[in-house]
């Protein structure tokens, strides 16, 4: 499995939507399954399945699907 | 069951290790002591033939506590139970207690309970399911003369349970304190004799608590008998009124 589809499967495991609605569109609070509750359960499936642990300033920037990207790369993984 | 310990090697901590330990759960132990940590994890290795991992840890320092799951994380994967029992006492009045004194006890008891829950939720929400189980005391809601920066820091561990039990319900993680009266562990070594019938005599049970006492509560709170208790503070005294 890449790094995206990863990052994908992710999202849709976390948020409870389908892989085709997790991609670079996909913004905190925009999509109604995004919220506060959802935010706590995607970081942890993050850090799970890419093996990272994120900073509390991480976590709080991580306001999309792209910014997801962004710091998991700044974490050390190659999409 | 994946159970994390903290200040496993002190008299309530050691009971709780060894509660777990009877259910055959698998502990990871911590403490500032790496040789008590060892002589622990021996013994209930020994005696359980369980697996027990150990981690020398300041709670109160970020990057610790970082670390520390850090390596919960590559030996577990999963978390079930966490269980605080780290903390100190000064016994002093307020007017005796030194800025940098009132800063460490603060830290010590409330301040690491933050950091353990913040970084412990994470390794229980990916299952939408886990126990915390902090450390309170008598002194939170009655109040003791010379204890109060201690009191205060108890206190806040109460509304630090109430608090995350409505935050992490949501993701099956239930949050409870326990609240232990007057325990015969170290921290209270320093009474003697005369004091000690003295705050037997004011239990409705006319006796001091053992840690075992403590420790049943722990593990019946993170059993499935206790699957829908959260937010509470439950008192194990003995019926002790100060």
């Amino acid at each position: 499995m890449t790094a995206t589809n990863k990052l994908v499967n992710a999202f849709s495991i976390a948020l409870e939507i389908e892989e085709s609605e997790a991609n670079e569109s996909l913004k905190y609070n925009e999509n109604k399954r995004w919220d506060s509750t959802a935010h706590m359960i995607l970081i942890a499936q993050l850090e799970a399945d890419f093996d990272v642990m994120f900073e509390v300033d991480d976590i709080i920037d991580m306001s999309s699907f792209v910014k997801a990207k962004e710091l998991l790369e700044q974490h050390g993984v190659q999409f | 069951m994946n159970v994390l310990i903290t200040g496993a090697y002190g008299g309530i901590g050691r009971a709780i290790c060894h509660e777990y330990a009877i259910l055959g759960c698998r502990l990871f132990i911590t403490g500032k002591d790496n040789n008590k940590l060892e002589c622990l994890a021996k013994d209930l290795r020994e005696k359980y033939s369980i697996e027990v991992d150990i981690c020398c840890a300041e709670l109160t320092n970020e990057d610790e506590v970082k670390s520390l799951f850090l390596k919960i994380r590559h030996s577990f994967t999963v978390l079930d139970v966490l269980v605080h029992c780290a903390g100190s006492l000064t016994e002093r009045t307020l007017m005796m207690m030194r800025f940098n004194e009132i800063e460490q006890n603060i830290s010590v008891n409330l301040t690491s309970a933050i950091l353990l829950c913040q970084y412990g939720v994470k390794l229980m929400a990916r299952n939408k399911s886990g126990v915390i189980t902090l450390m309170s005391s008598v002194v939170a809601s009655q109040g003791v003369a010379g204890q109060s920066v201690y009191g205060a820091s108890k206190a806040g561990i109460e509304g630090l349970t109430k608090s995350l039990s409505k935050e992490f319900g949501v993701l099956g993680v239930r949050v409870n304190a326990i609240s232990p009266g007057f325990i015969e562990t170290p921290l209270v070594e320093h009474y003697n004799k005369k004091e000690k019938e003295k705050l037997a005599n004011k239990t409705a049970l006319g006796r001091i608590g053992t840690p075992g006492d403590i420790a049943s509560v722990a593990t019946f709170l993170s059993s499935k008998h206790a699957s829908y208790i959260t937010g509470q503070t439950i008192s194990v005294d003995g019926g002790l009124i100060l």
